[in-house]
């Protein structure tokens, strides 16, 4: 199978740690794939997206997206990439439409196309009524949902998620899930970040568990469940791995 | 060029969203200008114009008491009230009671007898020199009581005293000569009509500006310091809002999404470089509209951009270029939206003091007026009143504009360069 993006030995050092963020971080994840990358706090996860998303650099290693060097080719994979960031990264005192228009437009989208795909995501996401509205009045799960339909207008082939359903209800949740699935179906390819196992066992066809800047299990989650007896879902997976101690 | 114009969209449409905002780049300017404009004009005018308020009391009531009253009545700088005539029985204590109240800003008392008194003393003197007899009594006086309100500032009290010392030496000299000619009429027996050399001065100080050869000239007044000067001001303070809106940008994260984006760190800094310059270009236009059509319906003076608005605009373009490069600077280093906002109002303040925004720097001292030197406001003062007053041409405003743009690109190196080390 075709990898979509493939991590090689990855170092990343921040200037005020003794430690590394990444420490030899190998990932691979395939086209179609929905991959979970899941982890405690600290162990890597946002500095991984952050990398990959070209906003930070890294020290070493290798990383290719969709066959190309991200540090070469950063402003051409641009274009082929969606990020939805953990935070509500939008201009809060634009309106919906407002915001989608000049984040799809600086993506290269012709207008009339633009407009039409606006349109079909708004209702798709449930928001069609609501888009002349400021973003600022919004509820918690309108804003994540706007907050995705951003990483998504371009129709990406990449897709990293960082946290897309926290701290929201569980109809905006299952809205967005639902939404996403039919999104890699299409074709888009996602890696996704949560620390709710539940859901990322019921949404991702591979997982990777990264703990102090190193993958330390990697499978689907049924695979992963069923190399122990003493395992009955991919948080007792996780916790096993991680441990129950409190992390930073 | 499309996603630069999509940014620019962006950026306007959130500088008109706010609303607070848009009310510190526009109203502050204009409420500066109109305030502090006004101040000044009043306070020349307390010395200047029919503004001072006076209360006299003349329990003299003779030549003397009779001709300082005639005289301060009909001065042009004194606002004269007789005191006996709000009150018959008015003492020297109601007097300074009402001065040191504010009632009045000055209070003159003219004691009974002072012409009699000097009368006598005066020709006293005379007869003693003529007999061959020296006047070694030099010390003589007669003290007529000068009032002044407490709150009054020195350089006030210093233009008062001034007029009110004149008007007793133009008194003194009518009288003292009006006693000659009576004396040298006695001696001579002839008549000396109508001598009233106090009347002819004779030697005159004949102001004038050194300007350039040219017709229309002007001096600088409150109007020509506070218009450039706080148009500077608020070009400046822009920093506040420019660096307050960036950092909002990076703290929500949308920053960093267009940095995702097929969006570059220039392009996204040249937008809104492009709309703030224009704000600054709006902020001068207003305050000059203010200056030429709203002052004059106000009573103040008309601010006279004597024909050369390019070179203005030029010294404006220049400043907005120095304020958005110092802004872009603190936006990249400050790490919140406070540390930003306190670290830019204050160094503008610090700039503005130190550039003679509000005291000119020919009134400071040599290590203030050293410091000048280095204020970008400064720089934009000093091109703005070569413009003004002393008819620059576009060559001389050159220098300021030239130190102007390069503060600017110090700062927008400052910011690239802190960004790329921050990326890595």
């Amino acid at each position: 199978m075709k990898s979509v993006l493939t991590v090689e030995n990855v170092i990343k050092r921040y200037k005020h740690s003794d430690k590394n963020a990444l420490n030899y971080l190998n990932l691979i994840v395939n086209e179609g794939d929905i991959y979970g990358f899941l982890g405690p706090n600290g162990a890597g996860k946002s500095t991984t997206i952050k990398i990959l998303s070209g906003l930070i650099s890294y020290d070493e290693g290798c990383i290719n997206i969709m066959g190309k060097n991200i540090k070469e080719h950063r402003e051409q994979l641009k274009k082929s990439i969606g990020i939805v960031p953990q935070d509500i990264a939008v201009f809060p005192s634009l309106t919906a439409y407002e915001n989608l228009r000049i984040f799809g437009s600086i993506y290269g989208i012709e207008k009339k196309a633009l407009k039409e795909r606006i349109d079909c995501l708004l209702t798709m996401f449930g928001l069609d009524d609501n888009k002349k509205r400021k973003i600022e009045h919004y509820s918690g799960g309108m804003k994540r949902r706007i907050n995705l339909i951003i990483g998504i207008l371009h129709k990406p082939s990449f897709l990293l998620l960082d946290e897309p359903t926290v701290g929201i209800d569980v109809q905006s949740k299952s809205l967005i899930i639902e939404n996403l699935r039919k999104l890699n179906q299409e074709g888009t390819t996602i890696l996704y970040t949560s620390h709710d196992m539940n859901e990322a066992q019921n949404f991702c066809t591979k997982v990777g568990i990264i703990d102090e800047g190193a993958i330390i299990a990697e499978g689907s989650p049924l695979d992963l469940i069923t190399r122990s007896t003493a395992y009955s879902n991919l948080e007792s997976v996780y916790l096993h791995l991680i441990g129950k101690s409190l992390r930073a | 060029m499309k996603t630069f114009l999509n940014l620019l969209y962006k950026d306007f449409l959130l500088l008109i969203r706010d609303k607070a905002g848009l009310l510190l780049l526009f109203a502050m300017p204009l409420a500066l200008v109109l305030i502090m404009t006004s101040m000044q004009d009043g306070i020349i005018n307390v010395v200047t114009n029919t503004e001072v308020s006076l209360l006299l009391i003349n329990d003299d009531k003779d030549s003397i008491g009779n001709a300082i009253e005639k005289e301060l009545s009909q001065s042009t700088v004194f606002n004269t009230v007789n005191g006996r005539e709000l009150n018959p029985f008015m003492t020297e204590d109601d007097l300074r009671h009402n001065i040191s109240k504010g009632k009045y800003l000055v209070g003159i008392y003219i004691p009974d007898s002072i012409t009699q008194t000097y009368i006598l003393h005066f020709t006293h003197k005379i007869e003693k020199a003529m007999m061959g007899c020296n006047n070694t009594n030099n010390a003589d006086s007669f003290l007529i009581n000068v009032y002044l309100d407490p709150a009054i500032k020195p350089s006030v009290h210093s233009a008062l005293m001034s007029n009110i010392r004149e008007f007793m030496m133009k008194v003194q000299n009518q009288f003292t000569l009006k006693m000659y000619s009576d004396i040298i009429m006695k001696i001579s027996g002839h008549t000396i009509q109508n001598l009233d050399l106090s009347q002819t001065q004779s030697l005159k100080v004949n102001e004038k500006i050194a300007e350039k050869a040219n017709e229309e000239t002007y001096r600088p007044n409150a109007v020509q310091h506070n218009v450039p000067a706080w148009t500077l001001f608020a070009i400046f303070f822009i920093v506040v809002s420019f660096s307050g809106n960036t950092i909002k940008e990076r703290e929500d994260g949308s920053f960093d999404r267009l940095m995702t984006m097929p969006c570059s760190f220039a392009k996204y800094l040249s937008s809104k470089m492009l709309l703030y310059v224009f704000v600054c270009i709006l902020q001068f236009l207003m305050v000059l509209a203010m200056g030429v059509c709203l002052f004059p319906l106000l009573g103040l003076d008309v601010f006279e951009i004597n024909g050369h608005f390019f070179r203005m605009f030029l010294v404006v373009f220049c400043a907005a270029c120095a304020a958005i490069g110092f802004g872009t600077a603190i936006s990249t280093i400050a790490s919140s939206q406070q540390q930003a906002a306190i670290f830019g109002s204050v160094s503008v303040v610090i700039m503005a003091a130190i550039g003679g925004i509000w005291i000119p720097t020919f009134a400071m001292p040599d290590i203030f007026k050293f410091l000048s030197n280095i204020s970008p406001l400064n720089w934009g003062m000093e091109a703005s009143y070569g413009i003004i007053m002393r008819d620059y041409s576009l060559l001389e405003v050159l220098p300021q504009c030239v130190y102007l743009l390069l503060f600017a690109l110090f700062c927008f190196g400052t910011a690239v360069i802190y960004k790329k080390i921050k990326i890595n």
